[in-house]
């Protein structure tokens, strides 16, 4: 082999070190910034799931209050009752007032203790589901007529589309 | 001019050897870095211990119309209040609060797949009259107390949810 084409493997093989080493970094960049940006995306979507989540738990609509004083983490029956009647009286609240406030959510109430009833108390499931992020709370749902406090769980799902 | 040539070739591959050296370093420092916590998880955690424990406490009983509160008022008290079980059987207020607690926390935070430990003690010297829970050596671990009053002394429920 002549000293020349020794050379010109010599240049090649050092240039295609190069090239690889280029791709190498451009490769890990690309997917540094890509788990960069779905980082982004999760915790942008946490958050407006836990705020949907918060806005649930403390709706004023379905609390319970004793003297004009609100009790925490608690649903009044009678108004939980009367809210799931005026939203599916009124389709016009779900889709447009209640679902600037939850958007595609579905909120619901499982009671544990002593009885087993569920309600659902907002419902906006879309077609396609990205992701879901659920959140669950142990409740009480007082029983005005009774005077009584049962043990439930709150449950809000929230869907990414 | 020769030696000038080897020189450079020399200088050639050192910068290949630290470009890679270089590339590898920050390969390792970013792979290695752990995900961090989610937003969703330490903000459930602290919601579920303040939540559980407010509603566990007002909640009604199947003895009379006691509340858990009340049971544990009477328990720690006068020992007045008397419950039935499931067979039927006269319980005391205590052992019924206990049980009601148990099957109460396993069907909530349990169904949730969390770790916790729950307590309740009386008095300055805090006397433990009912502690249950798997926490064990888990560091992360969100609290919420809850005092009341007693007939003579005041009672403290503490609920840990861990993990």
């Amino acid at each position: 082999m002549k000293k020349a084409q020794i050379r010109m493997f010599e240049t090649i093989a050092v240039l295609f070190i190069f090239i690889l080493l280029i791709g190498f970094g451009l490769v890990f960049y690309s997917r540094m910034h890509s788990q960069g940006m779905f980082d982004r995306r999760e915790e942008r979507y946490e958050k407006h799931a836990i705020e949907v989540a918060q806005a649930a738990v403390s709706l004023p609509e379905l609390k319970c209050s004793s003297y004009n004083t609100v009790v925490s983490d608690c649903i009044d029956y009678l108004k939980a009752e009367a809210f799931i009647e005026a939203v599916s009286q009124n389709p016009g609240l779900k889709n447009e007032y209640y679902f600037d406030l939850f958007g595609y959510s579905r909120i619901e109430f499982r009671e544990i203790f002593p009885g087993g009833s569920v309600f659902v108390i907002y419902d906006f499931v879309p077609e396609d589901i990205v992701s879901r992020s659920t959140f669950n709370t142990p409740m009480s749902l007082y029983y005005p007529s009774r005077r009584t406090y049962s043990l439930g769980m709150f449950t809000v799902e929230v869907y990414e589309i | 001019m020769k030696q000038k040539k080897s020189q450079m070739e020399i200088m050639g591959v050192a910068i290949i050897v630290v470009l890679l050296i270089l590339g590898l370093l920050l390969f390792l420092r970013f792979s290695s870095v752990e995900r961090p916590a989610t937003l969703k998880e330490p903000f459930q955690r602290a919601e579920l211990a303040s939540s559980t424990l407010n509603t566990l406490l007002r909640t009604t009983t199947g003895c009379g119309r006691s509340s858990v509160a009340e049971l544990y008022q009477d328990c720690v008290g006068p020992q007045k209040i008397f419950c039935e079980n499931s067979d039927g059987e006269k319980i005391s207020s205590c052992e019924y609060a206990n049980g009601f607690v148990r099957i109460a926390l396993m069907e909530t935070i349990g169904e949730l797949k969390r770790h916790y430990d729950f307590r309740v003690s009386h008095g300055s010297d805090g006397v433990v009259v009912y502690q249950i829970g798997d926490c064990g050596n888990f560091v992360d671990k969100d609290s919420s107390r809850y005092i009341i009053a007693g007939t003579e002394q005041h009672i403290a429920f503490t609920l840990d949810i861990c993990g």
